[in-house]
């Protein structure tokens, strides 16, 4: 009846497991007794889990990724904790509960932090930055983030129920195969990246329908706002690259459940093959994280420059080129499988070929500024703070494709300090930046300033301390992931580098002081214009928050930065008809199509087949029932739109207002 | 510029012509997100071929495949499914010129024939395994099971597809959003028509060239 | 890899002061433009506002021709710092003297084909002559890497994978498994000591009776390493394994343990570095 669950999964194995186990299962507790106490289960039914709204399926997918930030990050920091205090000593932890900390620790901030925030700013603003009422398939998008959610939970019950993978985010057979993982581990890994990687797939095509089909009238491809092309590149990517990490993990899977021999050292498998198709997705997405932060940069420094952005078209071919050499290099992260030279040296030269349009990027964003009047708002701050320290962590990436440099710094903390710094300044300042500048049109009051500018100064300083004394260490040879230090000389470093996590923590902390200090303070905060930061595109010339529709009347958008150049000539922009909206109604199909998959994922890892059966048939049956929904919409009616845009501009009955 | 001089997509790719131009055309919108899912799943097939590649010298004292082949049973299930991508044709041509009962005569014959497809690809298996060539066996056998065994579990969905457009036809008759649904059937049929080719070119006829 | 020996270990140190020099002279200076920019057009400063310059031909030739440049100028390094730091190709000239390691879980075995004898986490090797390292892992995959000595290369079950040295100066060495292959790969430690040719045959003498090592600490002694040894051996330790010291091993150890996973395997003699063409062995993991 239930498989191998039995009550030795719970974490008794170590007191600082059993107390994440706790942390977790009273989070959970804590959230049904709130909901209970103030009998918001209803709320929560009809305005979130029902919903298809790709606005608030972008405010949930933000807010989970700001909670598995904070898993991911307790996961850091106790990893720099346990390696200063295992300098020739054992530290706190147990080495099982290290290496499943440092798997959970990746596995987290790339798929359940990084991917999600990602989800979660394109849904929300990709439709308004292309005068759309919604992306082209809202109830899709809804599956989308519930097969997120459902691997998100797969990985927090980890914590409570069995144990998460020791095998590292990569998880490398023939460690990870069931000779050496028996356990429920690798299974929890490979179910909560499966089903997450299937909502990815989803919103890629989603995203990419949207874009190739649902722009304003007029918008042509070059007339795309920079972070809709970063998103269509982005969405080009995942439906390129996550079929990799599919098969890869179904095969992986094969092994450990029926004996097969794709990733066996014996028998004629081959597990390098793994490594293979596992970099063939790996590479292509953190390009897929990092090119729209790219984009929210573009969109950040030319607003808060007050110009257009400079070399729009070199930005898009820039874009582009990216993302077609982005699939075309990834062996260089098994350079010193034993390749020929030749062919080690040719992906490392195509890996720098990738600094070429990266460089030209930070040209035009400099060059953006130029002859601008740069406001220093904190959303601005973290788009210099990425300008500066991006560049050492593209400078350390380019010594990385040296081929010769590499078989030095591999398997290093030099290594784990360079891709933190691209991932850190890069990908996460740019989804903070893009937090910071589109809430108002979520909320409709912006975050506080102070707040804000404590938090980059806590991200900025914590960053660099953390991870320079690691470039250090790598030069040294400290091997990553070691749970014990054998080496006493490199105690004062590893102690700067966990001040720095402390930094990092406190950027964390200022991140939720803004949230709290600005809800409170939200009535003298209130964004009246709907365009708080003198925007430029076409999101900001409709109120904020914005409303269910978006647009009352679709927008006419041939020209770039179209609502800025409007407002400074003192036009109005071009609006079509007013007339009854058709609007797609709330469904609980996608919450269920997620929880169904959350039974097929549990029931696997755990050998319950009844329950996987239970999943599998609930997810083909919920499908099925959808396909017979022939109306599945509602008419917004004139007067309602009335209502609610009241005299803003957007109604087009009047001039459009807000010139600065 | 005003709001009607922008064009507009008239015709999607179904042939279903639009000419409100405020209205979205979500048929076509489908279609094109069904092309774009297709090509993700060619990746997937594609990854698979290549893992074929790699392993199928990898028999670790196994059969290797001219061992395992069984050329009449391969050319039957070719011809079966290559009849029913013409089949599959005829449910589309009955359905757009409104012959509700001709395409559902068709689209039970499509049905049979991809049917007995499956049931030849079962006894291929069965009789496998019966011999003691299981995936187990070796890295060259789980690849064989898993590429073809991939495009196989296609075709349970395909048919399961199939199934559904059939109580449609009888529910609902030939409405736009049904024969919008059929026609992303029949890329789905018609893309695993396509993978099967390439399996018989790439994993059967080099077995038999041997 | 900041204190380098040998050939190999100074050729990768100069390329990294030679990279590092590079990037510095195009990122230093962008950061302090940067800095400058947000700083010179500042809101509240009265700098030239042009709201309309979003384009300049001069200035988009260059940004594109910094980076091309720069990429150029690395890539040319990177192919031939590549083919010459092949870690496949002998260095120097003579037949390379021939050491076997294979890492085990928590350990490092290394057979010494030529003397018949084996060590276990201690690495013996004369200076003044090419010296190759056949690698095989048994069963997980790791990376051997004596920092300043030899850069990584993984060592896999099944393959044989090869580096290659030749110092000109005593010198001892840690080495280790840098990639993680379970809770206490960082117990897969070693010392290398690398000694003058006359030591090496003193030193194997010495060592064959020695109870202790230089630095202090035992030296285990044992018979013969035949298979069934080598099966106790290979099992996993959760402790620093001590230093042992096989005093005859069963002829082609080495490629019994690499059999174990590919019947087909079959040990080529070492090549000079005349004879090198430039290609991995056979068994490279694309077999």
């Amino acid at each position: 009846m239930f498989g191998r669950l039995t009550w030795e999964a719970i974490p008794t194995y170590s007191a600082v497991a059993l107390s994440g186990a706790a942390v977790t299962v009273l989070g959970a507790v804590a959230i049904v007794v709130i909901l209970t106490y103030f009998k918001l289960w209803k709320w929560l039914y009809v305005n979130w889990l029902t919903t298809v709204d790709h606005k608030k399926i972008g405010v949930m997918y933000i807010i989970l990724a700001f909670i598995m930030l904070l898993r991911g990050f307790a996961d850091g920091i106790m990893m720099r904790a346990q390696q200063m205090m295992a300098i020739d000593g054992v530290g706190y932890l147990t080495h099982d509960h290290f290496q499943q900390v440092f798997t959970a620790h990746g596995t987290i901030m790339i798929f359940f932090v990084a991917t999600p925030f990602f989800s979660g700013l394109a849904n929300f603003i990709l439709p308004q930055q292309l005068g759309s009422r919604d992306v082209a398939f809202p109830f899709m998008n809804a599956v989308s983030f519930w097969l997120t959610a459902a691997g998100a939970v797969l990985v927090l019950i980890s914590l409570a129920i069995g144990e998460f993978s020791t095998a590292g985010w990569t998880g490398y057979p023939p460690y990870s195969g069931v000779g050496r993982s028996p356990g429920v581990g690798v299974d929890y890994w490979i179910w909560s990246l499966f089903i997450s990687g299937w909502g990815t797939t989803l919103t890629g095509i989603n995203f990419a329908v949207t874009i190739t089909r649902r722009r304003a009238p007029g918008m042509t491809l070059m007339k795309m706002p920079i972070f809709v092309w970063t998103v269509l590149c982005s969405s080009i990517i995942i439906m390129f690259a996550f079929p990799a990490l599919t098969v890869d993990l179904v095969l992986l899977m094969g092994d450990r459940l029926l004996g097969t021999h794709f990733f066996t050292a014996e028998d004629g498998g081959n597990f390098m093959n793994f490594a293979n198709i596992f970099w063939m997705w790996g590479h292509p997405e953190v390009y897929l994280l990092v090119l729209p932060a790219f984009g929210i940069y573009s969109e950040v420094v030319a607003t808060f420059s007050g110009k257009p952005i400079f070399g729009y078209k070199t930005m898009v071919q820039a874009t582009v080129i990216i993302t077609v050499v982005s699939m075309m290099v990834w062996l260089h992260h098994f350079f010193t499988m034993g390749s020929s030279a030749t062919v080690n040296a040719i992906f490392g030269i195509a890996t720098m070929i990738i600094g070429i349009p990266t460089g030209m990027k930070i040209f035009n964003w400099l060059f953006t500024m130029y002859r601008g009047k740069v406001r220093m708002h904190s959303t601005m701050y973290w788009a210099i703070g990425f300008m500066v320290l991006f560049m050492i962590g593209g400078a350390t990436g380019v010594m990385h494709a040296i081929v010769p440099l590499d078989y030095n710094l591999h398997n290093t903390t030099f290594l784990v300090a360079h891709f933190h710094n691209v991932l850190i300044p890069g990908v996460l300042f740019g989804y903070i930046a893009g937090y910071q500048y589109w809430f108002p049109k979520a909320f409709g009051f912006t975050l506080d300033e102070r707040w804000g500018k404590l938090s980059f100064w806590g991200w900025a300083i914590g960053f660099t301390l953390v991870f320079t004394p690691l470039y250090i260490l790598g030069l040294m040879g400290l091997p990553r992931r070691t749970a014990v230090i054998l080496d006493s000389g490199m105690a004062p470093l590893l102690y700067v580098s966990f001040i720095g996590a402390l930094v990092v923590f406190f950027g964390i902390f200022a991140l939720g002081m803004q949230l709290y200090v600005s809800i409170k303070n939200r009535n003298k905060l209130r964004d009246t214009t709907g365009d708080p930061w003198d925007g430029r595109t076409l999101e900001w010339s409709i109120p904020s928050p914005t409303p269910e529709f978006n647009f009352a009347r679709v927008p006419v958008a041939d020209e770039l930065d179209i609502y800025a150049n409007r407002k400074r000539n003192g036009k109005s922009l071009t609006w079509g008809e007013l007339s009854d909206i058709e609007m797609p109604n709330d469904t609980i199909c996608g919450f269920l199509i997620g929880a169904f998959s959350f039974l097929l994922g549990f029931g696997f890892i755990w050998w319950m087949w009844w329950m996987a059966f239970i999943g599998f048939v609930g997810i083909i049956g919920v499908i099925i029932f959808r396909s017979f929904i022939d109306h599945a919409e509602h008419e917004v009616s004139v007067d309602e739109i009335r209502e609610a845009l009241g005299a803003h501009p957007s109604l087009g009955e009047q001039t459009a207002g807000g010139v600065a | 510029m005003s709001i009607d001089s922008v064009p507009t997509i008239h015709e999607d790719l179904f042939g279903f012509k639009h000419n409100e131009p405020d209205k979205i055309d979500i048929h076509g919108e489908r279609a094109l997100a069904f092309w774009f899912y297709l090509m993700s799943d060619a990746m997937i097939f594609a990854i698979l071929f290549a893992n074929f590649g790699i392993l199928v010298h990898g028999t670790a004292g196994g059969p290797d495949m001219s061992e395992i082949l069984n050329m009449p049973r391969v050319a039957l299930q070719t011809a079966l499914l290559l009849l029913s991508s013409l089949t599959f044709g005829l449910v589309t041509i009955s359905a757009l010129s409104k012959n509700r009962n001709v395409a559902i005569i068709w689209l039970c014959v499509t049905f049979a024939l991809g049917a007995g497809f499956l049931i030849l690809e079962i006894g291929e298996f069965s009789e496998m395994v019966a011999e003691g060539a299981t995936p187990q066996v070796s890295g060259f056998l789980s690849a064989f099971y898993v590429l073809v065994g991939t495009h196989g579990l296609h075709m349970v969905f395909g048919l399961g597809m199939l199934t559904v457009m059939l109580i449609q036809f009888l529910t609902k008759g030939l409405t736009l959003p049904v024969l919008s649904r059929l026609y992303r059937v029949g890329l789905f049929w018609h893309f695993l028509d396509l993978i099967w080719v390439a399996i018989f070119s790439y994993v059967y006829l080099p077995g038999a060239l041997n | 890899m900041l204190n380098p020996i040998g050939s190999v270990g100074k050729a990768e140190l100069d390329l990294l002061i030679i990279s590092t020099v590079i990037m510095g002279a195009i990122v230093v200076p962008l950061i302090i433009a940067t800095l400058y920019f947000a700083w010179r057009y500042r809101a509240s400063n009265s700098a030239h506002y042009d709201p309309e310059f979003d384009d300049s031909a001069i200035i988009d030739r260059v940004t594109h021709f910094i980076p091309i440049l720069t990429v150029a100028v690395i890539g040319a390094l990177t192919w031939s710092y590549t083919h010459k730091l092949d870690p496949y190709a002998p260095v120097g000239d003579g037949q390379p003297y021939e050491i076997q390691a294979i890492s085990l879980d928590y350990k490092w075995l290394f057979i010494y084909p030529e003397e018949g004898f084996a060590t276990v986490n201690e690495l013996v090797a004369p200076i003044g002559r090419p010296v190759t390292l056949r690698l095989t892992a048994d069963p997980m995959m790791t990376s051997i890497f004596i920092p300043g000595l030899i850069s990584q290369i993984y060592t896999m079950p099944g393959m044989e994978t090869r580096s290659n040295f030749n110092v000109d100066t005593t010198a001892v060495r840690d080495g280790r498994n840098a990639m993680y292959s379970g809770p206490y790969f960082h117990f897969q430690h070693f010392k290398t000591r690398l000694v003058s040719p006359a030591d090496f045959q003193t030193w194997i003498s010495e060592f064959s009776t020695h109870k202790t090592l230089p630095e202090g600490g035992e030296i285990a002694h044992e018979q013969k390493l035949d298979m069934g040894r080598y099966r106790t051996l290979a099992e996993r330790n959760d402790e620093y394994y001590p230093v042992t010291f096989f005093h005859e091993v069963e002829p082609n150890l080495f490629q019994s343990v690499v059999q174990q996973f590919m019947p087909a395997y079959q040990m080529t003699p070492l090549p000079t570095l005349v004879e090198y063409s430039g290609s991995p062995p056979e068994d490279h993991p694309e077999h």
